[in-house]
């Protein structure tokens, strides 16, 4: 039991702590090329972010040394790289992740099977190499140039959170198509292509349809979060994240405009860093109405008041969360109560409810997953007991006529036995 | 060991040598010699009931056996720590997750409460005893009472010496002796002496006909209905008894007093327990022992209102009171069945009228092992020579019939009857066998020797006699002699008969009924195998895992994980629902997948089977699985009962059917088996328990670990995972 209220404290310790400087090791396939993400990397570095920048051939490479993990996020930028150098293979990222941190991944056309098969360990099914994605309506022209795969009419998913926005200006994007298989439960679309758009490689023959990768199936930068609150950011295209696209003036369908690459991609960045969108829950308690003590368990009927305090972490800093949403379930097989909690605007989310005429063993349980926000997910177990045998109601008024009978009985009885005996 | 007391010197006034001679002269009574040698006789039959209980104390050690006894220690262990409130309301949180279980309100508390009285007696009287070692020690401290018991009562019947044999044979009747060993901490090790007693009481309050032999009479059924559901067996045939009287014309007064104030007094104290309440009122089962309580007061109505109305008067009442009582019955009952006030008969009460009744609709019956019905071969093995002679008994209760033999006749043909449909229920028949058996003992031991002696006192006497008819002397010295060699014959094949029972009872004890069942032992001296599997594992859960873990397992082993593990689990050995049996049956009759499924909703943490293929242990889970597969289709028509039978086969080598090759419970068993050398020559996965090869040795586990598998494989356990991380 304190061991569920602990937890969330330390984490938010922990969190606390680490965020002062959170550590990024970025995999490039040419170190020289670190300059075209200047922009990119600069704004992480501002926000506290302690970036170092190693080639993804360097076979000095590690991410964990005696047993603790030296990173705690990883960013690959090197979409072709079919491995990597020193200590590192998809096995140690897999763990990275399993222990709770982060990876942000790009690729772009010329991904490599290694970097596919990564993204398929987080749900994410990325084309074959060589497809890119095409749009012949929603496509930007750039420096004069008009190119069908530099596509500007992605839809930007509505999470702020996870996203930031909403933006205005298009956010440019060239590379690779993914999409989410039906059985992924945990990822989600971050940037979503347009209707019009399909995935082709143009070296093969052009099928009819096209490819199963259609419209708006498919997903251009892909977000999982796994059930440790890690979380895993895919993007399809490696140049959005470059200076070019952040600062490139774009003519789409004859307007010209400013680019959002950059607010998305930092947000986005943000965001997979744990750095956006972070909830902890914490100090669930609850009791009954008229007294402070937890109890044991709760007798049927009880009139109780369930609390817990959740605040949201931005950039570290903890800030009293809102919702409306977050729903407690009181539970026994099935949920006899699930009820919104209340929230009173510090942060502590509460209800009270009366605890169902049934005996056993409740839990309590919250699962809370709203998008962009990391789990909530807390269960507390609470016996209900029946009545004690001296805790039902005494001298009911409709049992006045037993105990009339009763005692009349007893009256007679005596009156009888009086009369038989001596009145000879 | 008793320190030396100081010398307080020889007594002023009693020199030893008149002590000496008090005593002599009290010993030189007949009468005082026979009270000494009575005394000297039931103090032996006791100390024998207790001590012939103990072979699996000295073969083993001094621990609790089988399965409910474990809930009955625990439940002692809440009465002594919490004391009597808490455990009358007490909700036990940690068995049949989630529903929890209201334990003060459906056990039967007698014998928890006996062993804590006996406990709370020996620490007053500072011996300091365990409370384990109490409870392993109430059932053969109850069979010596049950043989006391024994002694009374057969002197009530009969007479002192039918007591005595009485005694002496319920000390060791095998039938008995199955249920009350040390260790046996079940509701039967005291529930056979409340039964005794009660019959007892019951016999002398009809012999006394006073209200004060009847209330003590309903004082015994207040025990025995705290201690076992088998009281309805009392409320049954004390009515039948007396219903019988009526019918022969054997009714009388004493009968009505006893009756009626055992009925009265009996009702009341038997609702005080919990579990029965006001089903001792509505429930059919006792219906008759409140029909014929009315019946009673009816009929002595009718007596008494004859000798003050006329006959024509009387006529019309008697018609008038027939029509109207009829009605007002028949719209009664009809009111309460529909409206359901009173109870429908419950199965394991039909089963009792019909013994197939269980097979054929309740699995859930049918699986225990002692719900089977009985065999011949089990009354010669639970009884032995009593068999034979308790016909001899009976016939010697025609005789003579006296109200006390008619009781214990008709005790003796029901309880014959019940033994028959149900194994367990030999223990009921039991002690009728052995009180006919004893009437009939000692009956033939009466005649025989009083032929013996009586001819030696008849010579001296009759001596006159036999020179005044000189003729008849030679012929009647000779009939005497032929008779006194038929008498000692006589003797003679009742001490070889009876001799031979002893043996046979001392050897049935020390083979069939000492074994703990939670200790095995196979083989023989050098070869000697000790198989501790089933504590290893319980201990390895209780200091393994953590302390809410939730521990599935089939139903049979609940009450040994939470009694020995402290662990919550899904279902126990008190079947009370039988949709959460059915679930986990279900569970282990499926797939991994849909397993998975439902142990995820259960709030499953541990997965436990018992395995017998690794060590020969023959009553392992794979062995009960079908029953597991017929209580889970009993409620979920998903489980079909003809997927786990290859042509009607139940076989898990590879003529398998690919559902059981799949289901959890194969897999659970048979995990890693498959790579298991366990007999010279023999291929890898040779299951020893069923003699060949198995069907699919590559098992894989998708959601489940193995954490724990004991020394000899008996008990896995293995744990449930989290849904994966990333998917």
């Amino acid at each position: 039991m304190a061991r569920q209220f602990l937890l969330p404290l330390f984490l938010l310790a922990a969190l606390g702590v680490t965020s002062a400087s959170k550590s990024v090791l970025v995999l490039l396939q040419n170190v020289n090329t670190a300059d075209k993400y200047s922009k990119f990397f600069g704004s992480l570095r501002d926000y506290g972010f302690d970036i170092s920048v190693k080639s993804v051939k360097d076979s000095s490479l590690k991410l964990k040394e005696y047993g603790t993990w030296l990173y705690d996020d990883l960013v690959l930028f090197a979409p072709p790289a079919e491995g990597f150098g020193g200590k590192i293979d998809r096995q140690v990222i897999l763990e990275f992740v399993d222990s709770g941190h982060n990876v942000l991944m790009a690729l772009n056309s010329d991904a490599s099977e290694s970097m596919r098969n990564l993204a398929a360990e987080f749900g994410i099914d990325v084309d074959d190499r060589g497809s890119k994605v095409y749009d012949h309506f929603s496509h930007a022209t750039l420096n004069g140039k008009e190119d069908h795969t530099l596509i500007a009419g992605g839809n930007v998913v509505d999470a702020p959170v996870m996203v930031g926005g909403p933006y205005k200006e298009p956010v440019l994007f060239r590379g690779i198509a993914s999409v989410i298989p039906g059985d992924a439960e945990l990822a989600t679309v971050a940037l979503g292509a347009p209707s019009t758009s399909y995935s082709h490689a143009p070296k093969q023959a052009m099928l009819e349809p096209p490819s199963l990768m259609v419209g708006s199936s498919i997903s251009l930068v892909t977000a999982v979060q796994a059930r440790n609150n890690a979380r895993v950011v895919v993007a399809g295209s490696l140049e959005m994240f470059t200076d070019d696209f952040f600062d490139a003036v774009v003519t789409v369908k004859g307007v010209s405009t400013h680019t959002s690459n950059w607010a998305f991609t930092v947000t986005m960045a943000r965001w997979a860093f744990q750095d956006r969108g972070v909830l902890v829950a914490s100090n669930m308690r609850h009791h009954l109405l008229g007294s402070d003590e937890q109890p044991w368990g709760y007798r049927v009927n009880d009139d109780v008041e369930f609390l817990v305090d959740v605040v949201e972490l931005d950039g570290g800093v903890p800030k009293p969360f809102a919702a409306d949403d977050i729903q407690l379930e009181f539970i026994m097989l099935n949920p006899y109560i699930r009820q919104p909690l209340q929230h009173d605007g510090n942060g502590t989310f509460s209800l009270r409810f009366k605890v169902p005429d049934v005996y056993g063993v409740f839990k309590y349980y919250i699962d809370y997953a709203h998008r962009g926000y990391s789990y909530i997910k807390l269960t507390h177990q609470v016996p209900v007991r029946p009545f004690k045998h001296n805790e039902y109601e005494r001298f009911l008024v409709c049992a006045y006529p037993y105990y009339a009978s009763a005692i009349s009985i007893m009256v007679g009885f005596f009156a009888l036995g009086f009369f038989y005996l001596y009145n000879k | 060991m008793s320190p030396v007391k100081p010398s307080s010197g020889p007594e002023p006034y009693v020199s030893h040598a008149s002590l000496f001679e008090t005593a002599k002269r009290y010993l030189t009574k007949t009468k005082s010699q026979e009270l000494l040698l009575r005394s000297i006789i039931l103090i032996f039959v006791y100390l024998l009931a207790f001590c012939i209980r103990l072979f699996s104390v000295l073969r083993y050690e001094s621990v609790i056996h089988e399965f409910d006894p474990y809930f009955n220690y625990r439940s002692t262990i809440n009465l002594v720590q919490e004391g009597f409130y808490e455990f009358w309301n007490w909700f036990d949180a940690e068995s049949w997750h989630p529903l929890g279980r209201v334990v003060g309100g459906t056990v039967y508390p007698g014998l928890m409460f006996t062993a804590a009285i006996l406990y709370k007696v020996s620490q007053f009287l500072t011996a300091c005893i365990k409370l384990r070692d109490i409870c392993v020690f109430t059932a053969p401290f109850f069979a010596g009472n049950t043989a006391l018991i024994a002694y009374l009562f057969g002197k009530e019947l009969k007479d002192t010496e039918t007591g005595l044999v009485a005694a002496a044979l319920m000390a060791v009747v095998p039938g008995y002796i199955s249920r009350s060993v040390a260790g046996s901490f079940d509701n039967e090790a005291v529930a056979i002496f409340a039964l005794v007693t009660t019959f007892y009481l019951w016999v002398r309050a009809v012999n006394q006909g006073t209200i004060a032999s009847a209330v003590l009479a309903a004082f015994a059924y207040l025990y025995m209905a705290a201690s076992w559901g088998a009281y309805v067996f009392i409320s049954n045939l004390i009515p039948l008894y007396v219903i019988i009287m009526f019918v022969s014309g054997r009714y009388s007064r004493r009968i009505y007093v006893a009756y009626t104030t055992f009925w009265a007094v009996g009702s009341l104290l038997a609702m005080q327990v919990r579990f029965i309440g006001f089903n001792h009122v509505t429930s059919n089962e006792l219906l008759s022992f409140n029909g014929v309580f009315v019946g009673l007061q009816v009929w002595e109505a009718l007596v008494f209102l004859r000798t003050k109305l006329g006959t024509k008067q009387f006529g019309q009442l008697v018609y008038l009171t027939a029509v109207a009582a009829g009605a007002v019955g028949a719209a009664g009952t009809a009111i309460l069945v529909l409206s359901g006030k009173l109870n429908p008969w419950t199965g394991r009460f039909w089963t009792l009228l019909d013994p197939t009744y269980a097979k054929k609709f309740i699995p859930i019956v049918a699986s225990v092992s002692e719900h089977q019905p009985t065999t011949w071969a089990s009354y010669i093995f639970d009884l032995h020579v009593l068999v034979f002679a308790a016909p001899a008994g009976l016939y010697f209760c025609f005789k003579r019939p006296t109200d006390g033999t008619i009781f214990l006749t008709v005790f003796a043909l029901t309880a014959i009857y019940f033994s028959g449909i149900m194994v367990r229920l030999m223990l009921v028949a039991a002690p009728a066998f052995v009180l006919l058996s004893a009437i009939a003992v000692s009956s033939i031991l009466q005649s025989a020797s009083k032929e013996l002696r009586t001819p030696a006192a008849a010579e001296t006497k009759t001596s006159p006699v036999a020179t005044r008819r000189g003729r008849t002397s030679a012929s009647n010295e000779e009939n005497i002699t032929t008779k006194k060699s038929t008498n000692l014959m006589i003797l003679g094949l009742t001490f070889l008969a009876l001799w031979s029972y002893s043996s046979h009872s001392v050897w049935v004890t020390s083979e069939a009924y000492s074994s703990p069942s939670i200790v095995l032992i196979s083989g023989w001296g050098p070869h000697r195998v000790v198989l501790d599997d089933f504590r290893e594992a319980y201990y390895w859960l209780r200091h393994n895992t953590a302390p809410d873990a939730k521990v599935m397992s089939w139903w049979d082993y609940g009450y040994q994980i939470t009694a020995m593990g402290n662990r919550t689990v899904i279902v126990d050995n008190n079947t009370w629902n039988n949709t959460h049996i059915a679930t986990v049956g279900r569970a282990m009759a499926s797939n991994e997948t849909e397993a998975y499924k439902i142990m995820r909703q259960l709030d499953v943490d541990y997965a436990l089977v018992i395995f017998g293929g690794m060590s020969g242990y023959s009553s392992d889970d794979i062995n009960k699985f079908l029953w597991m597969v017929r209580i889970g289709g009993g409620v979920f028509p998903v489980i079909k009962e003809s997927d786990y039978l290859a042509n009607g086969d139940y076989t898990v080598s590879s003529r398998g059917t690919q559902t059981m090759l799949n289901s959890l419970m194969y897999k659970l068993s048979y995990y890693d088996f498959g790579n298991i050398m366990t007999e010279h020559g023999k291929g890898t996965g040779y299951d020893r328990v069923r003699n060949y090869e198995i069907g699919k040795k590559d098992v894989q586990l998708d959601h489940l670990y193995e954490a724990f598998t004991s020394e000899h494989w008996i008990v896995r356990i293995y744990r449930v995972k989290d849904l994966e991380n990333r998917f």
